[in-house]
């Protein structure tokens, strides 16, 4: 039977900010197990949850941009579990007043843009990391406490490509508007999916099961894919599908049953009575919507209106850092096309192009736009130019490079002309070459004045001058 | 007479990890049944059509905290309760199966 797959996603994106969302101990990644906590995150008696107000704002941004409706009353819920990962004994969510609703994303699919509608985007803590060992559950609450936002979809997507332009989507809204660091690898961002299938033409949904832990946009592709396979292969041969959490096994390249769902967990949900209603401010609100940073959309369609091509525009927006680079490179030359061919053609051949912003970076935005004029100007060839880079990696400067080396090109009329005089009376034969027609006979003069000018003289220059002397000497 | 015996708190107490003296558990026994008592008083008033109320104080507020790093405990502070750990690591029983 033909089957139309039904997918929804929820995404769990921690937060980037100094502080944990209800404590002001740090948020870390790979430090010394806990090592960054305090007594909020360890629950001690006594204690109690601060909001973090960058957490807040970081929330909004997201809301903004994923058109959802904000509520600007800030309300929190306790989600009541007992298991070790967070100490308190419960999670503080957004259970009944998420602070953001009702939105929509648009994606790119085969056969055009498609919007994609988000039910809810809510607020809460992260848990500790645990390590499950034979008989031992081992517990570092470092994590216990990081900011996050869960963004649930509605289930509008249809097949693993429209799951992956979805979270490749977000990923890269959230990244470019500095609200997460979006590392799937890490655990930063991560997705959990629900999928269903019912025969085409149906309009109830199929029984569903939820995939967790896909680390990489290629494993979220393959995992739907192969649970494709799994529940249509069931439903074939006349079986139900099994309401159950599973997770993509990499060696079976099939999803593995992790726990069925018999009847939803009573959390027992109530109002988290620690935080009361907190009332964002008008101005504060739409003082961030109105400061929120340019979307990788628009940056696209500014560089395509100075003319990159769209190859270009597209390959520089993919990689924000290097984007951001690129336009701070702009602040120091109008040369657009030359400064998007050395981000995209050279500096990914010697750099780590996605942390440019890093402190180990020593290459300047002006350093190369220095240099990229100085390619215009004829100050150094586009040769040259790749022999001046690495010293520029190391921190020099062009000038300082340019003259060390030598590499300055002779673009003095005058001197060049002195040369190339020399040279024609020196090669008295070739100038008859030339006139007889031997066009090998310019190349031959050209070089060498390069080689009397230890390879300085500007290259189309010299052709010209040589051309304009040789003229003078037709016979 | 109590409506909860001072063994009962002293069971309480051993599942929460701690342990109280007889003394100790007598003296909360007394001190809960007076709660109770006010409790009782409590339930007499007609709460009929009164909306219930979540937060102590029904007014909004607008506090958040800035996002300035504060203090972390030491990793022996943060392990100094904890009755079983290893490698820096709280230790617990298996959690899941």
């Amino acid at each position: 039977m033909n089957y139309e797959t039904v997918i929804g996603i929820e995404i769990h994106c921690e937060l980037k900010t100094a502080t944990k969302m209800f404590s002001p101990a740090p948020v870390t990644f790979a430090k010394r197990p806990n090592s960054c906590v305090n007594e909020i995150d360890l629950a001690h008696p006594g204690t109690l949850p601060s909001l973090n107000k960058n957490a807040v704002k970081q929330a909004i941004k997201a809301c903004a941009v994923l058109n959802l409706e904000i509520d600007p009353l800030v309300r929190f819920d306790r989600k009541n579990y007992y298991y070790p990962d967070l100490a308190k004994g419960y999670q503080i969510t957004q259970q009944f007043h998420p602070i953001g609703k009702d939105g929509h994303v648009s994606i790119p699919t085969s056969t055009g843009e498609k919007i994609v509608r988000i039910n809810r985007l809510h607020m809460e803590e992260d848990t500790a990391k645990q390590f499950h060992y034979n008989t031992e559950t081992w517990i570092d609450y470092n994590r216990a406490g990081t900011p996050l936002v869960e963004i649930v979809s509605e289930p509008d997507m249809r097949n693993a490509e429209e799951a992956v332009a979805y979270v490749e989507k977000l990923r890269s809204i959230l990244y470019y508007l500095g609200v997460s660091d979006v590392k799937m690898e890490e655990g930063s961002l991560r997705c959990d999916i629900n999928i269903s299938l019912r025969p085409v033409g149906s309009e109830a949904y199929g029984v569903k099961t939820e995939i967790k832990n896909l680390n990489s946009l290629n494993n979220i592709k393959v995992a739907i894919e192969a649970e494709i396979k799994r529940q249509s292969e069931l439903l074939d041969k006349g079986e139900a599908v099994e309401q159950a959490t599973r997770r993509y096994d990499d060696v079976a390249k099939t999803t593995i049953l992790m726990r069925k769902k018999e009847g939803s967990v009573d959390y027992k949900y109530f109002p988290e009575p620690n935080i009361p209603p907190i009332r964002l401010s008008k101005e504060w609100v739409d003082e961030i919507i109105a400061t929120l940073p340019e979307l990788p959309e628009a940056r696209k369609e500014r560089y395509l209106s100075i003319g990159l091509s769209e190859y270009d525009a597209t390959v520089l927006t993919q990689n924000k850092d290097l984007s951001d680079f690129y336009d701070e490179i702009l602040k120091h030359t109008d040369q657009t096309k030359i400064a998007a061919n050395w981000c995209i053609s050279e500096l990914p051949a010697v750099l780590d192009t996605q942390h440019l912003a890093s402190a180990k970076n020593k290459l300047t935005p002006k350093n190369l736009a220095d240099m990229i004029n100085g390619i215009k100007t004829g100050t150094i060839s586009s040769k040259q130019a790749k022999d001046v880079l690495p010293h520029l990696i190391q921190g020099e400067n062009f000038e300082d490079v340019v003259n060390r080396l030598g590499l300055k090109q002779v673009s003095d009329t005058g001197e060049l002309l002195r040369v190339i005089v020399d040279t024609l009376d020196e090669q008295a034969q070739s100038v008859v070459d030339f006139h007889n027609g031997k066009d090998r006979a310019l190349g031959f003069l050209v070089g060498q004045v390069m080689k009397k000018t230890k390879g300085q003289a500007n290259p189309a220059l010299t052709s010209s001058l040589i051309t304009e002397e040789l003229m003078k000497r037709k016979p | 007479m109590n409506r909860y015996e001072p063994e009962y708190f002293k069971t309480l107490a051993k599942q929460l990890r701690f342990s109280l003296s007889d003394e100790e558990a007598r003296a909360i026994a007394d001190e809960f049944g007076v709660l109770l008592d006010q409790m009782d008083l409590l339930d007499k008033i007609d709460t009929e059509g009164v909306e219930e109320m979540v937060y102590p104080i029904e007014a909004e507020t607008s506090f958040m905290r800035e996002d300035e790093v504060g203090h972390t405990f030491t990793v022996e502070q943060a392990l100094f309760n904890a009755p079983r750990q290893a490698n820096d690591h709280f230790v617990t029983v298996k959690v899941v199966g």
